[in-house]
């Protein structure tokens, strides 16, 4: 617990939802238990508590605080921080029974975490989800490959999106993605500073899930984790090239 | 598919449809909020792709988000399409069909039960397998309407009731005369919504001529209608006809599925005026127009000029205007078009027809 985390490093949970115990809701606010009691289906209730309790309990083994006293809040867009200006930034996505979060010092980060939904028609989505550049490159794949290409592009911009906090309040088609092999990616965006100062990555989310992590700044040693902690595990090391 | 939710106006219905679809769940309220249903930001997303694709209107992706509920999102949307959503319209099923797509149909006149059985006495020949609705009266057009948007007003009431019918195009719209223009408007606003339109019209002017025959006031319409049948050579056949028509109406009981199971209501000669007042749009989808003989001798693009020729097929009978009721020129013709839009190995035979009783139907063959 308490693991260290550099100035310029970027800490990765891989989050198993089903794992998180229930009595978990207890460090939740009153605010978060509300939320969850909105949610129509029990299973959905169960996992979005899931991925709050996850991410106190990962939080307050940065601040040293308890968990249940860390005071969340949302940013203009919903992006929840943590309340007082604290510099320890954090990004959470949560996908059916998985989660995920980046925790990093002082810099913007946003993290995205997505099942390959490989019966889904793209054909829609296209046109409502991609840029020019991003269309081109999909339909120049073989019909076996769009799939993961288009998730890939899809975490890449949210990952992005969620980072400088506007999230799908910007149309995700000024945002476009572009796969450069061995995890590597870029985004430009057509707006602003075009994605200047902004680093992304793809992340290994395990077959069948793609995963992207954006970041303010050059890339960082990405260090990745699992939570609850798994008997005999150790955090592994992965330095992009 | 089924209705997701209890909706009440057009766009909350395939709004509810496409939720349903994308988030795999049996029934969403209206008032649900797409959180709160469990959804994750791409099935919004596609949600948003769907809803473009199927009504036409952009849609950026933040609006979910901002009207994340059935009954916002359609309201949102129904703004952007300028739209507001219409009170539905009395509709009566005029003719049964297991066949294609249904025809809606905007009868003669003031839409009264006349004009209806003579739209469905011309359908009973063209396509006897096709179902027919048609539209008594006028519909439930707001009070405060200016004259200039009636037709606009009353076109979005009908569209209304007919995509709660069939809630996807292509769509089949029949106009008679005056009803046509009305029938032009409907066109208009459904392919504004991005679907496609086959409209027939019958001996249907260019609004700015329905001005010229609009009555100053009910009693001199009356008046020179009566004269009319009465000085003509077969003037008191037509009247002792129209009096025989009556009292088969009353014996029969005639009763049409009407939508609300009220009285048809009856509409005011002000149709003619607000009629006149509307300035049509050429539309994307080609019309095809029957013109009576002499109007079509008369001028033979009956006032819609060149603006609208290029998208127009004018097609000539040789009755007078309202005789095509008589003839079996009117059914041929839109037998025809309705055969090449959705063709069928067969036609039934004339005596598996639906009919009306013999005496009414006979009673058919008489010129208001």
């Amino acid at each position: 617990m308490g693991p260290g985390l550099a100035p310029d490093d970027l800490h990765i949970w891989w989050i198993d939802l089903e794992r998180i115990g229930a009595e978990g809701a207890l460090l939740l606010s009153p605010g978060e238990r509300a939320r969850a009691e909105r949610f129509r289906q029990p299973r959905d209730r169960a996992w979005w508590t899931a991925s709050r309790v996850a991410l106190r309990q990962i939080l307050a083994s940065y601040t040293g605080e308890h968990p249940a006293d860390l005071r969340l809040t949302s940013g203009a867009h919903g992006k929840p921080t943590l309340a007082g200006a604290s510099p320890l930034h954090f990004s959470l996505s949560h996908a059916r029974e998985r989660a995920a979060v980046a925790v990093a010092w002082g810099r913007e980060v946003g993290i995205d975490l997505e099942p390959i939904d490989s019966d889904r028609d793209l054909s829609p989505l296209l046109a409502v989800v991609c840029g020019p550049n991003e269309a081109a490159s999909i339909a120049a794949l073989a019909p076996a490959a769009r799939q993961e290409t288009f998730f890939a592009y899809w975490t890449l911009k949210e990952a992005y999106l969620k980072a400088i906090g506007a999230g799908l309040s910007r149309d995700p088609r000024t945002v476009e993605a572009a796969l450069l092999g061995e995890g590597q990616a870029t985004v430009r965006d057509s707006v602003g500073e075009h994605g200047a100062g902004w680093s992304v990555r793809r992340l290994d989310a395990g077959p069948g899930w793609v995963g992207a992590v954006a970041v303010s700044g050059p890339p960082s040693a990405i260090t990745t984790l699992h939570w609850p902690p798994e008997e005999n595990s150790r955090p592994t090391s992965d330095h992009p090239s | 598919m089924m209705p997701a939710a209890r909706t009440r106006t057009p766009t909350e219905e395939i709004v509810a449809g496409v939720w349903t679809a994308e988030l795999r769940l049996p029934h969403i309220g209206l008032d649900d909020d797409f959180i709160d249903l469990g959804s994750h930001s791409l099935q919004g997303v596609a949600i948003i792709a769907r809803l473009e694709q199927r009504l036409g209107v952009p849609i950026p992706v933040r609006v979910l988000f901002e009207e994340p509920t059935v009954a916002a999102l359609a309201a949102w949307i129904d703004r952007q399409r300028g739209a507001p959503a219409a009170m539905p319209a009395e509709i009566i099923r005029l003719q049964d069909g297991s066949g294609p797509r249904p025809l809606f149909a905007v009868p003669s006149g003031e839409g009264g039960p006349r004009a209806l059985y003579a739209v469905a006495k011309l359908v009973r020949e063209a396509d006897p397998r096709r179902p027919l609705y048609g539209f008594p009266g006028d519909p439930p057009v707001p009070t405060f309407t200016p004259t200039e948007g009636w037709v606009e007003a009353a076109a979005a009431s009908l569209n209304t009731t007919v995509r709660l019918r069939q809630s996807a195009g292509p769509y089949l719209l029949l106009g008679h005369c005056v009803g046509g223009v009305i029938a032009w408007e409907m066109a208009r606003q459904l392919e504004a919504s991005g679907e496609t339109v086959h409209l027939f019209l019958i001996d249907t002017r260019h609004p700015r001529l329905q001005t010229s025959t609009a009555p100053r006031w009910r009693g001199l319409a009356v008046a020179r209608r009566w004269a009319r049948i009465l000085l003509h050579p077969k003037g008191m056949i037509r009247v002792a006809r129209r009096l025989q028509f009556e009292v088969l109406r009353a014996r029969h009981k005639l009763q049409w599925e009407s939508s609300s199971g009220a009285v048809l209501p009856k509409a005011g000669p002000r149709r003619m005026v607000v009629t006149g007042a509307y300035q049509p749009e050429p539309l994307r989808g080609r019309v095809k127009l029957l013109a009576n003989a002499k109007w079509h001798r008369a001028d033979p693009m009956l006032g819609w000029g060149d603006r609208f020729a290029d998208r127009m097929d004018v097609a000539v009978m040789q009755e007078e205007h309202g005789a095509w009721r008589d003839v079996h020129e009117a059914a041929i013709w839109l037998g025809s078009l309705l055969q090449e839009l959705d063709p069928s190995p067969r036609r039934p035979a004339a005596a598996d027809r639906p009919s009306l009783p013999a005496d009414v139907a006979g009673a058919f063959a008489f010129d208001p």
